[in-house]
């Protein structure tokens, strides 16, 4: 039985993901737009504006270049699917960082000068998140003696209980991922800085359209990752990390609209320094708790 | 009367010494430029000394060269790049360097 | 190392005008900005030994869109200078109003600019909202938003009544406290200081060698403001010269948002002080002689040089604008920044390279 939820929830996944994530997108811009004192546009403006670039015409500088996102698209959608299914959170890791590895080698064989400035700091950012993404996995680990995402619906309380530090450090390096300042420093969502759009200047038509998608696909997946600090065995945690999701997309987009965006040194002291106090902190006292009792 | 100027006249040969002396006193180069006379051209050196402006006045014929003052004020480089290339007007010692090809026109247009 | 060159510009998401620079970067360290110009030259100072000297007032406002008030002000305080006329005092003081009201939207301008370089939308967005304000008020007493064209060689053109100029004072304190809070983000806000804070330093020393002007110069601790000189209503009206001696990005953005409050308080004054009289004296003839003008642009210290010879036109029309002045300060300060810090150093310049060219 168990086995026919996790195959629904995948699926689920790889085709409501986009829907929800066009959305969030969209409220997303609407929102930061009333913060700024705008209208802003639709609410369904992102997918109008992808279903624009699925029509364009493709200039790719490159012929690996095509390949190179196509793999990106399909390895974020593994990374969703597999944690959706409840697989093991190291796998899910190491697929999201292989998937990471693909987009930076989309902009390196581009030879465009903003597109290799923006991989070298599309991969200095990896290195101020990665270290908080495995201690999350480590930090389930040891809350929940088992590394399989599934496993949560087993517990008596969400994670959230014995790891509150995790949770402060994974929203930290969130904003990195969301691409949000101060931390959109390989790409914003907006071409109004030095490197005009780092990472994705050379890409146009389907391979931008590819790479939005996959951007929605990621953050679903890492919502999902937040909701897993709430999820129990209890029917109403459901609720509560929905609630949760919620209002750290809020937060996300208000920092975005409070902030500049900092230089990369800043970046990386900043997410290092946090993945130390928050993350190793809260799990080096798990660990003196265990051993006590 | 507001923004009074003071003219004075200079010549080639001692331009570049009385910049230096400038220079040490802590006087702003304000701006250079050209003016077509008929028969050569008249350049004007405004420096000033906080509020205070002198415009230094050379009468130079077509052929004379002038010596740059860009190692002294190296903001001097740009005026002296533009009156070459608009004027004509052969000033020696300016930095052979592409940085400063200004207007990219063709010949001299005001000479 | 691996040296990379980066073309940035002419054509730059975060350039304003035209500029183009080769940047030499060693990872993402400046060690040389090799620029070009020329993108925009029009050969205006040409065009003034071909035209009508009257109609070249109109000319001379379409050098620049953000400064174009001021440079049409400062075209007819050459030509008056060379005629020898004294405008009325009316004229005068309507001049001040209308710098000054230039001088904070460009300032205002500035500020949106800096925060979309450095990506505060917010804060960008905010800047241009209150800008707009000044916008309609420059066009409810022009009838442009940009280039008003009002000036004439012996005055004005149009005049301001009693309740117009109530009217704009009054909206001052809600602006004003608006601004307050709106530029305190700018002094205070952390993420904000980071980016600004000790980031393309110009010593005092270099800021005269290299020829910087305007709130450039007044960020490096140097206490001059042409306005003083007197010129329009600037005589009468007791406003402070804001200098920094922080002789960083953030003294420049200091001094600017301090501008802006000294603006307010300018416009404040010659409101109260503005006699009543005629706008405009006639001026017939032809201009014969030399003037040398030195005015206090938004952008700096711009020096005009007009020389006529009793014909129609005028023998030799010379602009000195501020950005043409400052762009070796900003070639100073590039070598040694970061990558990410080229956009803020270009723009706290002020750069208006249409100014520049001409």
């Amino acid at each position: 039985m168990i086995y026919l939820y996790r195959t629904l929830s995948m699926l689920a996944y790889v085709l409501l993901a986009p829907l929800v994530g066009g959305f969030l997108a969209g409220l997303d811009r609407k929102l930061s737009a009333r913060m700024q004192g705008r209208m802003g546009p639709p609410l369904l403006q992102p997918f109008y504006d992808l279903a624009k670039l699925f029509k364009k015409q493709v200039l790719a500088v490159s012929r690996y270049q095509f390949m190179m996102v196509a793999s990106f698209l399909a390895m974020v959608i593994g990374t969703g699917a597999l944690f959706f299914g409840g697989f093991d959170l190291l796998l899910v890791f190491f697929v999201l960082t292989t998937a990471c590895m693909f987009f930076v080698l989309a902009a390196t064989v581009t030879n465009s000068p903003y597109a290799e400035l923006g991989a070298q700091r599309e991969l200095i950012q990896m290195l101020s998140y990665e270290p908080m993404i495995l201690l999350t996995a480590v930090g389930f680990y040891m809350a929940n003696g088992s590394f399989r995402g599934v496993d949560v619906f087993y517990t008596d309380e969400p994670a959230i209980v014995r790891l509150p530090g995790v949770f402060l450090g994974l929203l930290f390096i969130l904003t990195i991922k969301f691409r949000k300042s101060p931390f959109d420093l390989s790409t914003s969502h907006h071409a109004h800085q030095e490197l005009v759009k780092g990472v994705t200047t050379e890409f146009s038509g389907v391979l931008m359209g590819m790479v939005e998608l996959a951007h929605w696909y990621e953050n679903v997946f890492l919502l999902g990752l937040v909701a897993l600090f709430f999820v129990s065995s209890a029917w109403w945690s459901g609720l509560l990390a929905v609630g949760a999701v919620l209002l750290v997309w809020f937060l996300e987009v208000l920092i975005d609209n409070t902030s500049a965006r900092v230089k990369w040194n800043h970046m990386l002291r900043s997410a290092w320094i946090v993945t130390a106090v928050c993350g190793g902190g809260n799990l080096l006292v798990l660990e003196i708790i265990r051993m006590l009792f | 009367m507001p923004n009074k100027v003071e003219t004075a006249s200079i010549g080639p040969a001692v331009l570049k010494q009385y910049m230096k002396e400038a220079a040490a006193e802590g006087c702003r180069l304000v701006q250079i430029h050209a003016n077509r006379t008929s028969d050569g051209y008249q350049l004007i050196y405004s420096i000033a000394s906080g509020y205070h402006l002198i415009n230094l006045e050379m009468v130079i014929s077509e052929d004379t060269e002038v010596e740059s003052i860009s190692g002294i004020y190296p903001a001097a480089q740009l005026y002296e790049q533009e009156m070459a290339e608009l004027f004509g007007v052969r000033i020696i010692g300016i930095p052979e360097d592409p940085r400063v090809k200004l207007y990219h026109v063709q010949g001299h247009p005001m000479k | 190392m691996k040296r990379t060159i980066v073309p940035f510009g002419p054509q730059h998401p975060v350039l304003p005008e035209p500029i183009h620079l080769d940047l030499v970067l060693e990872d993402e360290k400046v060690v040389e900005a090799i620029p070009s110009f020329g993108f925009i030259h029009r050969g205006m100072e040409d065009l003034a030994s071909k035209r009508d000297f009257n109609d070249y007032l109109y000319v001379v406002e379409r050098i620049c869109g953000i400064c174009s008030y001021m440079h049409g002000m400062s075209y007819c305080e050459g030509a008056e200078r060379i005629f020898g006329v004294e405008i009325p005092d009316r004229a005068k003081y309507l001049r001040t109003i209308w710098c000054e009201l230039s001088r904070l939207h460009s300032h205002l301008l500035w500020l949106g600019l800096l925060a979309d370089a450095f990506g505060f939308e917010a804060l960008f967005m905010q800047s241009w909202r209150i800008r707009e304000k000044i916008l309609d008020m420059v066009e409810d007493s022009t009838g442009g938003r940009l280039i008003s064209s009002v000036n004439l060689i012996g005055g004005v053109a149009r005049d301001m009544d009693r309740e117009m100029l109530a009217g704009f004072v009054a909206q001052f304190d809600k602006m004003e406290s608006e601004l307050r809070s709106l530029t305190k983000v700018f002094l205070k806000d952390s993420t904000v200081r980071a980016r600004l804070f000790e980031v393309g330093a110009l010593t005092k020393t270099d800021a005269i060698l290299y020829g910087a002007v305007g709130p450039m110069m007044r960020a490096s601790g140097i206490e001059l403001d042409t306005r003083k000189l007197g010129y329009a209503a600037y005589g009468d009206i007791d406003f402070d010269i804001i200098t920094s001696s922080g002789c960083d990005s953030l003294a420049r953005c200091e001094v600017r948002i301090g501008e802006i409050f000294q603006s307010f308080r300018i416009i404040r004054q010659a409101v109260d002080k503005i006699p009543d009289g005629e706008i405009y004296i006639p001026v017939k003839g032809n201009p014969k002689g030399e003037a040398t003008v030195r005015v206090e642009q938004p952008r700096g210290e711009a020096l005009y040089y007009m020389k006529a010879n009793g014909t129609r036109n005028l023998e030799r029309f010379r602009v000195r604008t501020p950005t043409f002045s400052n762009i070796y300060s900003l070639l100073k300060i590039l070598p040694g920044a970061q990558f990410a810090d080229v956009p803020l150093l270009i723009l706290t310049i002020d750069p208006c390279i249409s100014c520049t060219e001409r």
